[in-house]
Parts: structure tokens; C-alpha cells; sequence
């Protein structure tokens, strides 16, 4: 169950890093004004860092089976059906 | 004008000089943001009210987890709905008017007029919060042009509709004046 679980959240990870180059991509590219591109990026990548970091520590200290307790559901399920 | 010696965009001509940046009116962006508040507003509370009353302790971090996640969306929703507002742009020249238009990120158009063209300018405020807060769309008909030049949500929109008429009142003149320049040698000549 883990294993599904990160390879969805690694893709919806992907996701966000991908928007996240585009919107770097606008900044750079169309801004008028360099100062305030500048501001932006920074921001911008800055608490975009914090938050992926702050997510990736939490999703390692996760323990799915515990959590929600899928084991042992299953457990339950094949000993009823058996 | 010297507030935009340091803006530059693409495609502007040489000794062409940035008169005025137009862009929406901060309430429209606002308006956009309700939703990123509301959400910010429920992922307190759940954090606040969930452990107490629903989760155990070994869902307080998957709940964690959630809300980190929503966080980094929100923070990416946040910047999309800014690049809309903030590359949604007029730029008024000495020699033309510049619409940018962004919708999303993948949709980008610019268009150009020049104050000769326009023939007739008129604005409206439509609504009770574009009239306490002064904002509204400006239209620009053009001649030859069936199609009208829209500022959407603009600041203060009679101000600039006599900034518009003002420059183009300028640029005429001096267009006159270039002509008389050009034809009275001729007409001496003659």
C-alpha cells in the first residue's frame, strides 16, 4: 500500500514541480519591470522550497498501514471469507 | 515618466517611452483570492478542530501531511492567479497603446493601437462596488476597425481616457505639424 501511495504522490509532486517551472518561465521571461520579477522569484521559489521540504519530511515519518490500519482491514476481510 | 525608466517590454521601439502601466483593478484580484482565503480559513480550522474531536494520533499526521500538500497547491494557485493579474497589462506609450493579455499561463496575446486611430473613446462602471471603488472598462473604437480596444477593470477610468484623448490630441498635432513642415518647402517652391 505504501508503495502505490508514493508513486502517486511522487507523480502529483511532479505535477506541482511542473507547474512551478512555468510560472518561473512567465516571471523570467514576460516581466516589465526586473525589480519586481526579481521579488517575485525569490518568494516565490523560497516558500515553495520550505513547503516541499516540510511535505517530504512528513511523508517519510508516515506509516500508511498504521495510519489507516490496512493490514490489519485485510486481515479481517480474508479471515471472515476463509 | 521617469517612474518607468526601468521598464522595459518586448517589442518597444527605440527612444519610445513608457507613459503609463495599466493593470486591473486590485479588487479583481481580490475577488479571485476569496477562494484561496476560504480555503486557508478551512485548513485552520480542520487542523485546529479535527485532532479534538475525530482523528487519533496516528492520523494527526497524515492530516499533517494533507494539509502540507493543499499548502503547496494553494501556494501554486496563489502564483498563477498573480501572473494573470500582474502580466494582464496596458502600456501606455508616446507613441501607442500595448495590450498584454494573459489568461492562465498558456494563453498570451498582445495587441497594438496607435492614437491616430482612435476615433472615439467611452468608459463604463457597471455595479455598485466598481462605483465606490472606481473602477470599470474603458473602450476604444478604432477607425476601420469594427472591433473595439478593451481595458478591462481598470483604476480611476476617466483619468485615463483623458490621458488617452490627451495623447492623442499631442500626437495629431504633431503629425499636422510634420506635414506642414514637410509640404511648405514644396509650396515655397512653387
Amino acid at each position: 500500500m505504501n508503495n502505490i501511495f508514493t508513486v502517486v504522490y511522487l507523480m502529483f509532486l511532479f505535477g506541482c514541480f511542473v507547474a512551478s517551472i512555468f510560472i518561473v518561465y512567465h516571471i523570467t521571461r514576460y516581466s516589465i519591470n526586473k525589480k519586481s520579477s526579481t521579488t517575485m522569484l525569490i518568494l516565490f521559489i523560497s516558500v515553495l522550497l520550505l513547503l516541499i521540504m516540510f511535505n517530504l519530511s512528513v511523508f517519510k515519518t508516515l506509516d500508511l498501514d498504521k495510519s489507516f490500519n490496512f493490514s490489519s482491514t485485510l486481515d479481517n476481510i480474508s479471515g471472515s471469507s476463509f | 515618466m521617469q517612474k518607468f525608466e526601468k521598464f522595459y517590454f518586448s517589442g518597444q521601439h527605440n527612444g519610445e517611452i513608457i507613459i503609463k502601466i495599466i493593470r486591473r483593478h486590485w479588487f479583481n484580484i481580490l475577488e479571485q483570492y476569496f477562494i484561496v482565503i476560504g480555503l486557508l480559513f478551512l485548513m485552520l480550522l480542520s487542523l485546529q478542530f479535527l485532532p479534538m474531536f475525530f482523528l487519533g494520533s496516528t492520523e494527526m499526521p497524515v492530516l499533517i501531511f494533507a494539509e502540507s500538500f493543499l499548502a503547496i497547491l494553494i501556494w501554486i494557485y496563489i502564483f498563477i492567479i498573480w501572473i494573470d493579474f500582474y502580466f494582464d497589462v496596458w502600456i501606455i506609450t508616446n507613441e501607442r497603446i500595448v495590450n498584454i493579455e494573459q489568461k492562465d499561463l498558456f494563453i498570451r496575446t498582445i495587441s497594438e493601437l496607435r492614437f491616430d486611430k482612435i476615433q472615439d473613446i467611452s468608459i463604463e462602471i457597471f455595479g455598485l462596488i466598481p462605483t465606490i471603488l472606481n473602477f470599470g472598462d474603458i473602450y476604444v473604437q478604432t477607425a476601420g476597425n469594427t472591433e473595439r480596444f478593451c481595458f478591462r477593470n481598470v483604476p480611476d477610468p476617466q483619468k485615463i481616457k483623458g490621458l488617452i484623448m490627451n495623447m492623442q490630441t499631442m500626437v495629431v498635432k504633431k503629425d499636422e505639424a510634420e506635414i506642414i513642415n514637410r509640404i511648405s518647402p514644396l509650396l515655397r517652391g512653387q
